[in-house]
């Protein structure tokens, strides 16, 4: 099982580097492959033109059966599904994520994400949810998924 | 006494079996090279020193002890196979294929005797070490025609020397080369670098899942073709869901897809470097 996990992150780090140069940057953590950092921009015309957000994708060695937990670190966008803790509420990241994505295609459904929104604008009940989800992982803490966005 | 010895050399011996399953080769090294002192009969004792010394990528001693154990005991499968991996290792860097084609000579050897013996359990293991192996001499012969075609091209650009119209034969030459083996292009910088560059593998032989070639491909429900493992382990971990069209699926419905087993390999017959293949990996690192 580890081989075959590894296997497949060395693919998807090869085909972001060769098909998303320019757009995702990516910065391999550890030496055991299990934590990456993508980086990218904001898209023009967005509200968040140019700014520059850092996923953190953490894998376990069931990938890609099990979903990565993903979170923004450093600086998260305003965005009313991005928690100030870094936390997404995104349903692909939990209860609809299949093992034929992969980190490229979630990090381009969380850049369109961003992109559609036309407010900078935190989630309604950030500051009370970034307490309970303090020590939760963000994939135990019980997502609610509101709208077709999330 | 000679019953005594013989306890104690067993003893070192699974001490030193001990030892290997901490991943402490160099102590189980110490220990099997105990239980050869005291007894030098026992091929067990060295193909266990000879596996240390492949985890410790010391290829020559894996050679000489396997070999010493198939010279002790010439049915020993496990044997022909450390010994075929260890000459296909030291054959990576020779100037020709002789050594790795013995070692999968070896490793053909070990099969044929697993369906004499009707000993099943070594097969999986073997076939899979002669997809490596293949894969390793695909690499190999690659870079020699790469480096006898551009030794060959330099020493007639040497010869043609100031000659213009002779310089566009030398062109048109090249061109036919560069055609005739599309191979040639492509690994004139691979060869220098020992790295593949990129190549795809048709879309309809991966696993969505594994992203890789499969060793049990199963058509579920949807009607698309899985690795085995890897479908059950999605079904058990995230539902009854087609991983491609997220629609429900009965998990019970797993039929062995036949043909594309066969037409996998097929195409790894045809494309030895496609087994556990991995853009931009470095042959030389690549190992049993």
């Amino acid at each position: 099982m580890q081989a075959r996990c590894l296997g497949r992150l060395k693919k998807e780090a090869e085909d972001i580097r060769n098909n998303f140069d320019g757009v995702l940057e990516l910065d391999i953590k550890d030496e055991s492959q299990m934590c990456w950092h993508v980086r990218f921009r904001g898209a023009e015309g967005s509200v968040y033109n140019g700014e520059v957000f850092t996923l953190q994708f953490k894998f376990s060695e069931d990938y890609p059966i099990e979903s990565p937990e993903v979170i923004f670190v450093g600086i998260p966008p305003e965005h009313e599904h991005v928690y100030s803790n870094g936390y997404i509420c995104l349903s692909t990241l939990y209860s609809d994520w299949t093992p034929a994505l992969k980190v490229s295609a979630v990090t381009m459904s969380i850049l369109s994400m961003l992109s559609s929104a036309v407010v900078k604008q935190k989630p309604a009940n950030d500051a009370q949810a970034v307490v309970w989800m303090k020590n939760k992982s963000p994939k135990k803490v019980n997502w609610m998924f509101e709208d077709d966005k999330c | 006494m000679a019953q005594e010895t013989k306890e104690l050399s067993i003893q070192f011996k699974d001490q030193g079996n001990l030892w290997y399953s901490q991943k402490d080769y160099q102590k189980a090294i110490e220990l099997y090279s105990r239980a050869i002192m005291i007894n030098d009969n026992n091929p067990t004792f060295y193909l266990n020193r000879a596996k240390c010394f492949k985890m410790l990528k010391t290829f020559d001693k894996q050679y000489q002890d396997s070999l010493k154990a198939i010279e002790l005991d010439d049915s020993y499968i496990k044997a022909y196979i450390v010994n075929g991996e260890a000459l296909v290792e030291l054959g990576k860097n020779d100037k020709n294929t002789a050594k790795i084609e013995k070692g999968i000579l070896r490793m053909k050897k070990a099969l044929n005797m697993c369906f004499k013996q009707n000993q099943k359990n070594f097969e999986k293991e073997i076939q899979t070490s002669l997809k490596k192996a293949e894969k390793i001499k695909w690499y190999k012969q690659t870079e020699i025609d790469s480096h006898d075609k551009e030794r060959l091209m330099y020493q007639i650009r040497g010869k043609m020397d100031n000659h213009q119209d002779d310089q566009d034969i030398l062109g048109r030459f090249e061109k036919y080369l560069n055609q005739t083996d599309p191979r040639y292009e492509e690994t004139k910088n691979q060869a220098r670098e020992h790295r593949s560059t990129h190549k795809e593998i048709p879309d309809f032989l991966i696993c969505r899942i594994t992203d890789d070639l499969m060793e049990q491909p199963v058509v579920i429900q949807s009607g698309f073709t899985y690795e085995k493992s890897a479908i059950l382990k999605h079904f058990q971990i995230n539902g009854n869901i087609d991983p491609i069209t997220r629609q429900s699926v009965d998990p019970n419905i797993l039929i062995p897809n036949h043909y594309l087993k066969q037409a996998t390999e097929y195409y790894l017959e045809r494309n030895p470097w496609a087994f556990q293949y991995i853009p931009g990996e470095l042959y030389l690192q690549y190992h049993m």
